[in-house]
């Protein structure tokens, strides 16, 4: 079984609530406040993206101390306290879905001081902040509350939904291919049937489009 | 865990929600059915209600009156008597010298309600006799 | 707003006309979307790429300024194409010849090196609006309020939706979506300079009498002439025109343009008084600090937007010393000789409101008790409330038509040159508030967006600069410098800049044009002329961020301390007095 977040992008208003839900779940059960989608915004498309928690995820394969498991009710999850800061799954996912973060103690603590030791602009795999635990941040489908992803619920629009009903898996595998497709299209704006005519018969009825 | 409704202070969509309140401390919202949100709110409604607990992250609260009688002095703790005298008495005498239209009062399009600036206007008007007073409507 | 939030998912047309509410009002957004998906046309007019302009049908990349040749040009577009509803404009407008001789020196072909729009979208738009089933409903924000030309535009907005009779029924008119949560209840409830409570005016003598009655003081103590606006207050305490300021809950010093030059005049007032929740950069300067309760330690109505009132509850005690607002002014004025006492909001609202505002009679607290609300006009207790205004084109004025008026379109005040070549415009952000005093002290906003903000940047005009996305960068004008992130935006439009206002570091309104239009007397806050300059050492200019954001929150919280030194002995210094009013060091420029 896999469970993930699909989003309809003609209905996201990028409001941003979803990350700061996301963010704020997690913070309070202790984990790492960095939240665990991204918006992507252009002029065409507006997303926020997450991990796809894939059948064969990459991601679970190069992890050098096991941090990250497929877990049994079909989420992708990492242990950020085994995690060592590593990078490899944020290099291996196809989908810029994980990425590296580090919440530190002065950050939003009031007067404590904050001393930046990277520009902002530095990018986000090499950055390295002295004494700050970092570790691979990525979607867990809210583990920490049954698995009751919080950024569902508080799409204003409705545009995320959790995608969970084991109904066919033909049609989730469909899915996952054409998600995954678009997304690559969306991020290196290139066209997936130039490169692979297989994925064009998907094109028409791709998630989201309608 | 009290619940006690409110309407959003962020946005003029008039959103509500609940404000969960635990020992005295506001811990969380819940949106409510309203005419407008129906049952939805932004990243504002759900996570901009912890400024009421004083966090101290940008800006502490204020929880005493303070004054200070002249410029090279700094502010003191005062009573609110000492407070509102001395603003009542200082107004008065500004009046006296420079006649109402030099006494200026702002009411306020935030989240001090209505009723606020029902007492806000009447005050200018009745009591200092001026129509100087106004929001910040314009930014 | 003619119309109410919830009916504009069910027009035909929503033309967005310097409107974004994605960032403004995501619950407003939500029905916009809601709306395309029953079928309406989108129109977006916007000099940026906004959100909704994804989903638009069409969307119009006007220029930054333009706003009065664009809408002259609109109304010439309805006019030439035969889309005016001449019945309508016979028997429910005034004015119609006057309002055409101007119009029409504004076709599109003529206006589109202003506009830089193509007549042919400009046709099409037209047509779309005006065509539109069963109604359209021309929605502003800012990006016409804060402009030199904003009254005008506003003028011509409603004349093109009466020329076209897409105001006057359900779900129609003009939605001028108010961006602060009670700024439709401030200006309901007679914080104006020139309305009693119900828009009721002060130069009005019955009115002036009939308000003299309820408040039991002679007629003649009523000031007969409109007062100053607040926009102006620098300027008038600089000529000796204001000695005392009595500010209830607001922070010029960070919402008003041209802030360090404020904050000078200011410091001319005999006396200085700050009702609060926070010391803010403008409570710092303050002589008299009164602590206020908070949202969610008061109760009170808010009126949103579209006119609703809605109650809204305590949900903590008051802190500290803390009062409410109205007790804080009643006791003042108590103090001052005219006595008011009111033993809850309950009575203020009946006594203040209900019974001096014919509109508003029947919104009682009972019908706003749970999720209950009232939209005014509601003058009897058993009225339902009114969504839409003017329905059957009967307009609020003495003949109950509606007067059209267009004006000719006039440049913004402060033009772009070769030093500055770059417009500068203050926009929204959606996860901070206003001078951002509430939502900057929430742990979640304040984690997702933090000091220095950003200003947003087309892509040619960031690599024009060597700016990268996430560089810190020095913007500057003719009144300040300032440093802040640029974000590079390929939704922005080049030859110009948007930031948002909220940021105490990257403060915008320190570079911000101080222009006020004659009419409104609001600030030209969307148009001003800057330059914006790369920093090599990024490094340090990370340093110098935290650097100056330190600085600010140390002296704020150095300020607020003193509510916790009692003292018996008023203004007899101490050694920690000393200490305390020798400046903060300025932390050094580059």
């Amino acid at each position: 079984m896999s469970r993930f977040i699909a989003i309809n992008p003609n209905r996201c208003v990028a409001c941003g609530t979803c990350r700061a839900e996301c963010s704020e779940g997690h913070r309070k059960a202790g984990l790492q406040s960095e939240p665990r989608l991204a918006l992507y915004e252009s002029r065409d498309v507006v997303a926020s993206l997450t991990c796809h928690h894939c059948a064969g995820a990459p991601c679970v394969k190069v992890c050098p101390v096991n941090a990250i498991q497929h877990c049994k009710d079909g989420c992708v999850r990492v242990d950020e306290h085994q995690c060592i800061g590593c990078k490899l799954c944020a290099v291996t996912c196809p989908f810029g879905a994980i990425h590296m973060a580090g919440t530190p103690v002065s950050g939003v603590a009031g007067m404590e001081y904050h001393v930046p030791t990277f520009p902002a602009s530095t990018d986000p795999l090499i950055r390295w902040q002295i004494g700050v635990i970092t570790a691979a941040v990525k979607c867990d489908l809210c583990a920490y509350d049954h698995g009751h992803p919080h950024c569902v619920d508080a799409c204003i629009t409705n545009a995320l939904r959790l995608v969970e009903d084991p109904d066919d898996g033909d049609e989730i595998e469909r899915k996952r291919v054409v998600s995954g497709y678009k997304s690559i299209a969306m991020l290196e704006n290139f066209d997936p049937r130039e490169d692979d005519p297989e994925a064009a018969r998907f094109d028409d009825s791709a998630e989201g489009g309608k | 865990m009290e619940k006690h409704m409110v309407v959003c202070p962020y946005c003029g969509s008039g959103c509500k929600f609940n404000l969960l309140v635990e020992n005295g401390l506001v811990v969380g919202s819940e949106p409510l059915n309203g005419l407008t949100n129906q049952g939805e709110l932004c990243l504002k409604g759900y996570s901009g209600y912890d400024f009421i607990n004083d966090t101290k992250i940008l800006t502490p609260r204020l929880y005493h009156p303070m004054m200070r009688t002249s410029r090279e002095k700094p502010l003191k703790r005062v009573s609110w008597d000492t407070a509102l005298d001395f603003v009542a008495e200082k107004l008065l005498a500004i009046k006296e010298k420079y006649g109402p239209d030099s006494i200026y009062c702002t009411g306020s399009s935030r989240g001090t309600g209505n009723e606020s600036n029902l007492v806000m206007q009447r005050f200018a008007r009745a009591c200092i006799g001026t129509n100087n007073v106004d929001n910040c409507a314009r930014t | 707003m003619s119309c109410g939030v919830p009916g504009m998912e069910d027009a035909g047309c929503l033309f967005l006309f310097g409107y974004n509410p994605n960032t403004s009002h995501p619950i407003v957004a939500r029905r916009v979307v809601r709306a395309k998906e029953k079928g309406a046309k989108i129109i977006v007019a916007d000099p940026r790429f906004i959100e909704t302009a994804r989903i638009a049908d069409i969307y119009m990349p006007l220029k930054n300024g333009s706003n009065v040749a664009f809408l002259n040009s609109f109304a010439y577009s309805i006019i030439d194409q035969g889309l005016v509803d001449e019945e309508f404009v016979r028997d429910h407008t005034t004015g119609y010849e006057d309002f055409v001789k101007v119009v029409e020196r504004y076709a599109p072909e003529r206006t589109k090196d202003i506009t830089g729009i193509d007549p042919a979208m400009m046709n099409e738009a037209a047509r779309m609006y005006a065509t539109a089933e069963p109604s359209s409903i021309i929605c502003w924000g800012m990006g016409v309020c804060q402009q030199v030309q904003n009254v005008e535009a506003v003028h011509t907005c409603a004349a093109i939706a009466c020329i076209t009779h897409q105001i006057g029924k359900p779900n129609s008119g003009v939605a001028p979506v108010r961006g602060q949560n009670n700024v439709q209840g401030a200006c309901d409830m007679g914080a104006l300079p020139n309305f009693f409570p119900g828009y009721q005016s002060v130069t009005n003598p019955e009115v002036r009498e009939k308000f003299a009655k309820a408040w039991n003081i002679p007629v003649d103590k009523l000031s007969d002439h409109v007062g100053y606006k607040v926009s102006d207050i620098g300027h008038l305490v600089e000529d000796g025109k204001v000695h005392a300021f009595v500010n209830m809950g607001e922070d010029p010093l960070q919402t008003e343009p041209d802030a360090a030059n404020l904050k000078r005049q200011l410091e001319g007032l005999d006396l200085f008084v700050c009702l609060d929740i926070f010391m803010t950069q403008t409570c710092a300067e303050a002589d008299v600090i009164l602590p206020a309760t908070s949202w969610g330690e008061h109760e009170g109505v808010f009126t949103a937007c579209d006119r609703t009132f809605q109650y809204f509850s305590a949900a903590v005690p008051p802190k500290g010393e803390c009062r409410h607002d109205w007790q804080i002014i009643s006791d003042l004025s108590t103090r001052m000789g005219y006595p008011m006492h009111y033993e809850n909001t309950k009575e203020i609202w009946d006594k203040e409101c209900r019974e001096l505002w014919p509109g508003a009679y029947g919104a009682t607290y009972e019908k706003m008790a749970g999720l209950g609300h009232a939209q005014w006009p509601i003058p009897t207790l058993d009225h339902p409330g009114s969504p839409d205004l003017f329905l059957g084109g009967k307009f609020s004025t003495p003949d109950r038509r509606a007067r059209l008026i267009a004006h000719d379109f006039v440049y913004p005040t402060e033009m772009p040159d070769e030093k500055y070549p770059l417009v500068l415009c203050s926009v929204r952000e959606v996860g901070h508030y206003s001078c951002r005093s509430m939502t900057g002290n929430c742990e979640q906003l304040t984690d997702l967006a933090d000091e220095p903000g950003y200003a947003h940047i087309a892509p040619a005009d960031a690599k024009a600069r060597g700016i990268e996305h996430d560089d810190l960068i020095w913007v500057y004008s003719r009144r300040g410098k300032i440093i802040t992130r640029a974000f590079v935006d390929d939704r922005i439009n080049e030859g110009a800049i948007y930031m948002t206002y909220q940021w105490w570091i990257g403060k915008t309104n320190d570079l911000m044009l101080h222009h006020v239009d004659s009419r409104s007397h609001t600030p030209e806050d969307k148009y001003c002329a800057c330059q914006v300059e790369r920093i090599d050492d990024q490094m340090w200019a990370e340093e110098h961020c935290q650097e100056l954001y330190m600085a600010l929150k140390e002296r704020l919280f150095k300020k607020a301390d003193r509510q916790y030194v009692d003292s018996d002995e008023l203004g007899v210094p101490t050694e920690l007095d000393e200490a305390d009013v020798t400046p903060d060091p300025q932390p050094a420029t580059a």
